[in-house]
């Protein structure tokens, strides 16, 4: 049996839409919303996590800190002999970082020490910033911030240098020496370089002690070995790999997203038993409707087939009209509104120019998650109408 | 062409049983004209619905054209209606959102016949029955009789070969019962079998009719 | 017929719009390798994971790096970070007026 589209049957289809026009729009109005929602949604999601897989080899393969009493301490700096000493380590560096909070905007900055700016990062800096000014960061007080620094520092009426309050009550100025590129916003936007030195100053932390220790070694595949050997000299150490890293990127949007799924799923169920409901008390006129097609010729299947044609019509139509807008609301508009979803009301936000990722299987969940259901949700109630008595229906 | 065999209908309305039909039996052979002649409620479009496939018979057999379309599965008794019947329904039963040419060619969609052929074969009915002006009037636009004819027309657009009418004449005036009983005259010349359900007097009295069988409370009396 | 026409022609430009979106997008806002390599030295730089998409608490900010108790530790005058940040700014007093403000 050979499958020939009837066109007759589509027009009627068409037609029929078209009779109940009202009732048909607000179903497309719906279904293009829930999938408006949803894949604008996973689409943001796919994007964030394609930007930080994409530095995710470069970050430090091991990162050790320090617990006393269950809680992050400072690690000191005398270890790091004891740690060269383990075979498979190539490198071992003492960190220090942190975060310092800027009462009069209520914001948080993220505050690292590198060790002073000499010519290997002169040109890569050079590279990452905008307004860079070599000759500052030699005086030593001079720091490279984020564009959201920026911004803030502005607001404040800083314009190129800043007064850190260090832990002992004192001002540091350090001037600005660069900003970092709008293209890193979304890794640099709260980011605050700084000397060494002048970190710890600020942090008033000894300069015998670290924040962390990130560690390199020489075969990557002995990295499960070479934690446990540490772990083993220094039981208040915890390692992080860069594994594990990995995998709590995986995991960032099970929180999240989570939340707004769930509400969305609940939506989404609502409206499909609404669509049944409406559908399985076909209205009177069509019941008439098919009990006639019935009595003039049409079986069952022709029904069906109709009725098939209608729902697959409506569903596709508002399946690519909710892809078409939420691709543009995503990567056009930068999905205002969805995007404090994904960043929260925090003070200093990054601009949300996220990198494009769409990916196919994201597509046929959707279509497969909308589509068939739908046709369902109709053709069940067309099935068990069709099947009464032509005369019955009439009467 | 068509063969009642003890035929019994009943329906179950709330606690009662009502028995529509009651043990009929008819013979009409191809070609032939029969009227069915009762007053409403006697059972007479019931049996047309009977013989037309649009329902079971809750006792019998009803064959057509030697197929027992009682017994046939839903599918293949309306490709039979499809293809060798057309029905003329007491209130038309029109789509009302579709136009007159619309409607006629419904009954050949799932067909699968391509556009002009179905169009062609629905201008020829149109023009037979004098409104092809209207093809593309919606139907709930029309007068009574335009409606009825409209309906006639979509009965014959199969080129059926049997006719089931039931009350044809029911809107109609007299000229216009006339010109309907022209078109069923043309109609028996050409060979088709017609089953016609009334009470109109008009057609008591015509040459062209074969039989005519009174049916009173679901039973033939005559 | 008309109507028949009229909604494939409403489907295949809704299909060419897809694929025009996925086409300029894919060039425009696309990761160039110029881009990535920029991300990957800044990285390697700083050496700390996560993106700056939330700063308002430390266990949220450097996620991969936070500890359990992290959000103990947090002082009043810190926004801490809810699920119901989703719905509702609770301090009130966020935006502390200019006159306030203390160099």
């Amino acid at each position: 049996m050979s499958f020939k589209l009837n066109f007759l049957l589509l027009d009627y289809a068409i037609r029929s839409l078209l009779r109940r026009a009202g009732k048909s729009f607000f179903i497309f109005f719906i279904l293009s919303l829930l999938i408006f929602l949803l894949s604008s949604v996973l689409m943001i999601a796919d994007a964030i996590k394609l930007e930080l897989n994409t530095t995710l080899k470069t970050l430090p393969q091991i990162t050790l800190q320090r617990f006393v009493a269950g809680k992050q301490s400072d690690v000191p700096i005398s270890r790091v002999d004891a740690l060269l000493d383990i075979e498979g380590i190539s490198s071992v560096t003492p960190r220090i970082w942190g975060y310092y909070y800027f009462k009069p905007a209520g914001v948080n900055f993220s505050v690292v020490g590198i060790d002073a700016y000499e010519e290997q990062y002169s040109q890569t800096l050079s590279k990452l910033t905008q307004q860079f000014d070599p000759k500052l960061l030699e005086s030593e007080h001079a720091m490279i911030i984020g564009i959201g620094v920026k911004k803030v520092l502005e607001e404040n009426y800083y314009t190129d240098f800043f007064n850190f309050v260090t832990s002992e009550g004192k001002w540091q100025r350090v001037s600005i020496a660069g900003v970092f590129n709008s293209d890193l916003s979304l890794e640099s936007n709260d980011l605050i370089l700084i000397p060494k030195k002048l970190a710890y100053a600020i942090f008033g932390m000894e300069e015998s002690k670290a924040t962390d220790i990130v560690i390199k070694v020489a075969n990557v595949k002995e990295i499960p070995t070479i934690v446990q050997k540490i772990t083993e000299r220094f039981p208040d150490l915890r390692a992080i790999t860069q594994d594990d890293i990995r995998v709590s990127y995986q995991n960032i949007f099970d929180y999240k997203s989570g939340f707004f799924l769930s509400l969305f799923s609940v939506c989404a169920f609502a409206f499909f038993i609404i669509i049944y409901d409406k559908t399985s008390g076909l209205s009177s006129e069509e019941k008439k409707e098919i009990g006639i097609l019935k009595a003039i010729g049409w079986s069952s299947d022709d029904i069906l087939k109709e009725k098939f044609y209608e729902s697959f019509i409506l569903a596709l139509g508002a399946f690519l009209v909710g892809i078409s807008l939420s691709l543009f609301y995503v990567y056009g508009m930068q999905a205002p509104l969805l995007r404090n979803v994904f960043m929260g009301y925090s003070e200093l936000k990054p601009s949300f120019v996220l990198p494009f990722s769409v990916d196919s299987s994201m597509f046929v969940l959707l279509f497969l998650l909308s589509v068939p259901i739908y046709i369902a949700a109709t053709l069940i109630p067309a099935w068990r109408a069709s099947s009464l008595d032509a005369d019955e229906v009439m009467r | 062409m068509i063969n009642v065999k003890a035929v019994s209908k009943s329906f179950i309305q709330g606690d009662e049983s009502i028995h529509a039909l009651n043990n009929i039996s008819l013979h009409v052979k191809r070609g032939e004209c029969v009227v069915l002649k009762g007053t409403s409620g006697s059972g007479k479009s019931t049996l047309l619905s009977l013989i037309a496939g649009l329902m079971q018979p809750s006792q019998g057999e009803v064959r057509v054209d030697g197929k027992e379309i009682s017994k046939l599965p839903e599918h293949f008794s309306a490709h039979l209606r499809r293809e060798k019947m057309g029905f003329i329904f007491q209130k038309y039963h029109l789509i009302a959102h579709l136009s007159v040419l619309e409607n006629i060619m419904t009954p050949l969609i799932p067909e699968n016949l391509p556009l002009p052929v179905l169009e062609k074969k629905a201008k020829a009915v149109m023009e037979q029955f004098g409104i092809a002006h209207k093809a593309q009037m919606r139907v709930n636009r029309l007068s009574g009789g335009e409606q009825q004819r409209v309906a006639i027309a979509r009965a014959l657009i199969n080129d059926p070969l049997i006719v089931l009418a039931d009350e044809p004449t029911a809107n109609l005036d007299e000229r216009l019962s006339r010109a309907l009983i022209d078109e069923l005259v043309l109609l028996k010349e050409k060979g088709v079998t017609l089953l016609i359900a009334t009470h109109d007097p008009l057609f008591f009295d015509l040459g062209f009719v074969d039989k005519i069988i009174e049916i009173h409370n679901g039973e033939i009396v005559a | 017929m008309v109507t028949r026409v009229t909604f494939l022609t409403l489907f295949i430009t809704l299909c060419v719009t897809i694929m025009a979106q996925l086409l300029y997008f894919s060039t425009a806002q696309g990761l160039t390798p110029s881009m990535i390599t920029c991300k990957e030295e800044f990285v390697s730089l700083v050496g700390l994971p996560d993106l700056a998409l939330v700063s308002e608490a430390h266990y949220v900010r450097h996620r991969s790096l936070s500890d359990v108790f992290s959000y103990f530790n947090e002082s009043p005058e810190l926004l801490e970070y809810f699920p119901s940040t989703f719905v509702y700014h609770y301090a009130p007093n966020a935006q502390p007026s200019r006159i306030e403000r203390v160099f």
